[in-house]
């Protein structure tokens, strides 16, 4: 008996649900909707949903109904919007730097809006765009590629904070540094475009080959590397967008910024898609977003705002809590303030060669890491005892030779077999000169 | 061959055809093609055979799947032969706890791991502090912390197929060979183990090929060189570079192709031998055996390590959920209710979405399994192994793979992923084989003749199904339920890609939540209500099954 009524009740809800199924789909639609898709992260979608809100709700006397879809950063994103094939879910692409902006409005996903306010944006700073010349997107919310590091562990190493590139890859630093794959992550990406533009090309592999000698691991994507380093797993992280660690401190990480000697703008940009389902809404967000309430909102979510009229002090005064923190973490009262070593950034030639530039990195330094550690290891055991012989006297002119040849063939060529064969026969020229 | 079983079989193929073949055709045909020309060909295919690199992540990760499944097995099998036949207090709690590592989104519990072993974490702070140690240990990054992640996620699936087994059994054989003089031991290896051969092999293929499409855990622990981290990888940061998202595709490809291998090689050796008995037990738990006090402690003892791994999870969680800043120091020094305040703002809907979307999955996959379960080992259907393999391959399929392509096939065309139904959908897909497998092998252990003889006295295909069948898989079934629910609770990677404003669920949020990075508080809030939530669910069920179990075996009963 129970049996039957076991299956029975079974049968009877499955039947249920199928009826009903189709009229919960069915939902109408009341409120005014806004859509929008990008990698910012909640803490800021959150902040301008608050806003626009109260804004849209004084102003038209209406709620809107705002949905914020993030499925990864912002590739994953982009491959969102790709997938929807001009049927876009939402309306207006939220976040992510020029790069992603170029390739959208290659791919015709965006149209050209010129939002209230545009003219406050500045067209250009230190090379790097920061707002299209045909109006498809502008930047809301810049910032700077820094490092992070956490002050805690780097005191209980005893290490001093590294100041410029070229400290970071100091062996004292080895095992406490780490960053994620140039094609994992748009800011590390932009590391390596940084490094390149800076050393030049030859000079900038040999530096990301030693670079990546000082890793322990790699991470998963900035946003771990903010993790590993505000956890303290790892003390150092490299390629962080400058706000991380302005957010970290204010939650009471023992996180500081490390803003290296040479660096770059990323102008985190927003966009309207093209066939956008709620076009009016989304240009009336844009509009917000661009004048100076809707940049408070952007400063709340714990983003550089872009208007180049905006006075951090000023607006401390009017109430506006994250204004203190920026301040101390810009050390200005406006971002465009700023002067930091900002390199005269080739945007072009790294948009043309940004896939070149991931493969060799694979290739070169991430599918050979293993041996590339242990060539360079190599050397230094051998270099180190070339200066054991040298303080015995002893003559070492042709392992010298052999071991700054195995230098070479490790830092500018990456041959790192060539590199272990050259350092074997610099230590045999020691035993038997 | 009735044409009721061919009416059946159509309409599952339909329902295949739909939600697995249909779109998961988007991909097949993204792999052969050639980047940057509009050729098509299997260039990328010997590219990945020429490519040393690929074939190391392959080697890589059929070594952890192999590492995996021993472990496992090793410390599943005394595991599930005490919670099955064991007469011991605590039996109900010690099962969910053991349940638990599944219900969690893989990445809940990776965290919860390197906070406690991690560089700077519990054990290695408390250990240099104590001056037991100079410098940290490195417990988990590498491949042993791999192995021991996946392993405390996948134990579950040992436990729960090897347990069924142990109580499936009809005690008979077993008393047969100890009165033919066979000890314990000896009567344990060469009857019972052979005997749980079908249900161990359920749970065994599941755990071989979680590695093939866990791509997060390896790179959580900063291990990139696996097939699955890899395909992730190359497919979610192809951006511009198509010929790296061919690529991806293609390891996804290969990655199922040798997943099927391997699933074909365990039923052929199902169903080359025979497993099945006559008559089922005579109680309801299966055979139950009273310890001596020496096997008992040492079985107590055995449970609550294993439970104690398990519960790191929650009660590092619950730690984390109720403070902030936690960094440095063993334990949290700074409390705070923030956390749980901040997610009942938003966690009714995640919560409620969770529910509804899994519980309309399950739906889905119990009025599909069952029958499929039934087509595949009871009929002679052409094309029933086909349908068996199709619906397997969800197994090995990557979750954003999954996403991308039902996004690709239910976005334009047929508009099925702009209303919530696709959500279910898409967890039913994906989750079926979790529920299948069950049903399958607990098919498998009921001898066909009992059916047969309600055919003979009269009663019709259906009846026989719900009066002989359906009571007696009941046990099987109802393991098959549990972990079709749980897994479709906790899955992530395919829902994060569809998910459209609105039907975020409890892992969503997490996900949402972690990736912030600081609001790391607020994740393990979550993934503590999780647990929680879960936990219950795990008690509830097993009460409720035990009752079942009763009604169906009990003397009243059948």
């Amino acid at each position: 008996m129970r049996k039957r009524i076991l299956t029975t009740t079974l049968l009877a809800v499955v039947a249920t649900a199928l009826v009903l199924l189709p009229i919960f789909s069915m939902q109408a639609e009341a409120a005014d909707k806004l859509g929008w898709v990008g990698p910012v992260y909640k803490e800021l979608s959150e902040s301008l949903t608050k806003g626009f809100k109260q804004y849209y709700q004084k102003t038209y006397g209406k709620d809107v109904e705002i949905t914020f879809i993030r499925p990864g950063g912002w590739p994953v994103c982009l491959d969102k919007v790709r997938a929807w094939g001009g049927k876009p879910d939402a309306d207006v692409f939220l976040g992510a730097g020029a790069p992603a902006h170029e390739v959208l409005k290659q791919e015709k996903l965006i149209v050209p809006y010129r939002p209230k306010g545009w003219d406050k944006v500045p067209a250009e700073w230190h090379g790097m765009k920061v707002k299209d010349k045909a109006d498809y997107w502008t930047c809301f919310a810049p910032w700077i590629v820094t490092n992070l590091y956490n002050e805690k562990v780097l005191k209980k190493l005893r290490l001093p904070p590294p100041k410029t590139w070229k400290e970071l890859i100091n062996p004292i630093y080895r095992g406490n540094v780490v960053h994620t794959l140039p094609y994992a992550s748009g800011t590390m990406h932009e590391t390596t475009e940084i490094i390149l533009q800076t050393f030049g090309e030859k000079e900038g592999w040999k530096y990301l080959r030693l670079l990546a000698a000082q890793l322990p691991r790699f991470s998963t994507g900035s946003t771990d590397t903010t993790h590993i380093v505000s956890r303290g797993e790892i003390p150092i992280g490299v390629a962080q967008p400058q706000m991380n660690a302005m957010v970290a401190r204010r939650d009471g990480y023992p996180v500081r910024d490390l803003l290296p000697d040479k660096t770059i703008l990323v102008p985190e940009a927003v966009a309207l898609l093209k066939n956008a389902p709620h076009e009016k809404i989304g240009k009336i967000f844009l509009d917000w977003l661009f004048s100076m309430e809707g940049q408070k909102y952007v400063l709340e979510g714990g983003y550089f705002a872009a208007r180049t009229d905006i006075s951090f002090s000023q607006w401390e005064k009017e109430g506006v809590t994250m204004a203190k923190h920026a301040k101390k973490a810009l050390g200005v009262d406006n971002f465009w303030d700023l002067k930091v070593g900002f390199i005269e950034y080739d945007l072009d030639l790294a948009t043309k060669r940004w896939d070149e530039v991931n493969k060799f990195y694979e290739y070169n330094i991430y599918r050979k890491w293993g041996e590339l550690k242990s060539s360079l290891f190599l050397i230094e055991e051998v270099e180190g005892e070339i200066k054991a012989a040298k303080e015995q006297n002893m003559n070492v002119t042709k392992a010298e030779a052999k071991i700054k040849e195995a230098r070479k063939f490790f830092e500018m060529d990456g041959n790192y077999a060539a590199a272990r064969l050259a350092a074997s026969k610099a230590r045999s020229l020691l035993v038997a000169p | 061959m009735s044409r009721g079983n061919f009416f059946l079989a159509a309409l599952l193929w339909l329902v295949i055809a739909f939600l697995v073949i249909y779109p998961l055709s988007f991909l097949i045909v993204e792999s052969f093609k050639i980047a940057e020309t509009n050729s098509w060909g299997i260039t990328n295919y010997l590219k990945f055979f020429r490519d040393s690199y690929y074939l190391k992540t392959f080697a890589n990760t059929l070594l952890l799947s192999t590492l995996v499944l021993a472990t496992t097995t090793l410390f599943g099998i005394p595991l599930s032969y005490i919670l099955a036949r064991y007469r011991q207090r605590g039996k109900t709690v010690f099962t969910a706890l053991i349940l638990l590592p599944i219900v969690l989104p893989a990445y809940a519990g990776v965290f919860a791991f390197i906070i406690f072993f991690g560089r700077y974490g519990t054990l290695n702070l408390l250990l240099t502090d104590s001056g037991l140690l100079k410098a940290p240990i490195n417990f988990i990054y590498g491949l042993h912390g791999l192995v021991f992640v996946q392993s405390l996620h996948m134990l579950p699936f040992i436990v729960l197929s090897l347990s069924a087994g142990f109580t499936n059994i009809d005690p008979s054989f077993e008393e047969a060979a100890e009165v033919e003089g066979a000890s314990g031991f000896k009567r344990f290896l060469t009857v019972t183990l052979p005997l749980c051969t079908p249900s161990y092999l359920a749970g065994a293929v599941i755990v071989f090929l979680w590695p093939f499409t866990d791509w997060l855990t390896p790179l959580i622990l900063g291990q990139v060189d696996y097939l699955p981290s890899v395909a992730y990888i190359n497919i979610a940061y192809h951006f511009t570079d198509m010929h790296r998202k061919y690529m991806g595709i293609v390891a996804v490809v290969i990655s199922s192709t040798v997943c099927i291998g391997i699933f074909l090689l365990a039923r052929y050796w199902v169903e080359r031998k025979k497993y099945t008995g006559l008559s089922k037990g005579t109680t309801s738990e299966g055979r139950v055996i009273e310890p001596g006090p020496l096997l008992k402690s040492a079985a107590y003892l055995y449970m609550c390590f294993i439970a104690a791994l398990v519960l790191l999870i929650p009660v590092v969680l619950g730690l984390a959920a109720f403070s902030r800043r936690w960094v440095l120091e063993p334990l949290p020094t700074y409390w705070t209710l923030e956390n749980f305040r901040v997610i009942l703002l938003e966690t009714p809907l995640l919560i409620k979405n969770s529910f509804l979307f899994s519980g309309v999955a399950l739906i889905f996959g119990v009025a599909f399994g069952l029958p499929a379960a039934y087509l595949i080992v009871r009929t002679r259907v052409p094309g029933r192994d086909a349908l068996d393999f199709v619906i397997t391959l969800m197994l090995a399929f990557p979750g954003i793979a999954v996403g991308v392509s039902y996004l690709l096939a239910f976005w334009q065309d047929i508009p099925l992923a702009q209303y919530w139904i696709i959500m279910p959908l898409a967890l039913f897909a994906r989750r079926l084989p979790y529920f299948l497998r069950m049903a399958h092998s607990s098919y498998l252990q009921l001898d066909v003749s009992l059916e047969e003889a309600s055919e003979v006295s009269g009663a019709g295909k259906l009846r026989t199904f719900l009066n002989i069948s359906l009571p007696l898989l009941v046990k099987g079934v109802l393991v098959g339920v549990v972990m079709f629910f749980i897994m479709a609770f906790q899955e992530i990677s395919t829902a994060i890609f569809l998910y459209r404003g609105g039907w975020e669920t409890l892992p969503i949020g997490i996900f949402l939540n972690w990736h912030r990075g600081m609001e790391f508080g607020i994740a393990a809030a979550m993934a503590f209500l999780m647990i929680v939530i879960a936990f219950i669910l795990l008690l509830i069920i097993s009460r409720i099954a035990g009752g079942i179990l009763k009604a169906a075996w009990g003397p009243g009963g059948a």
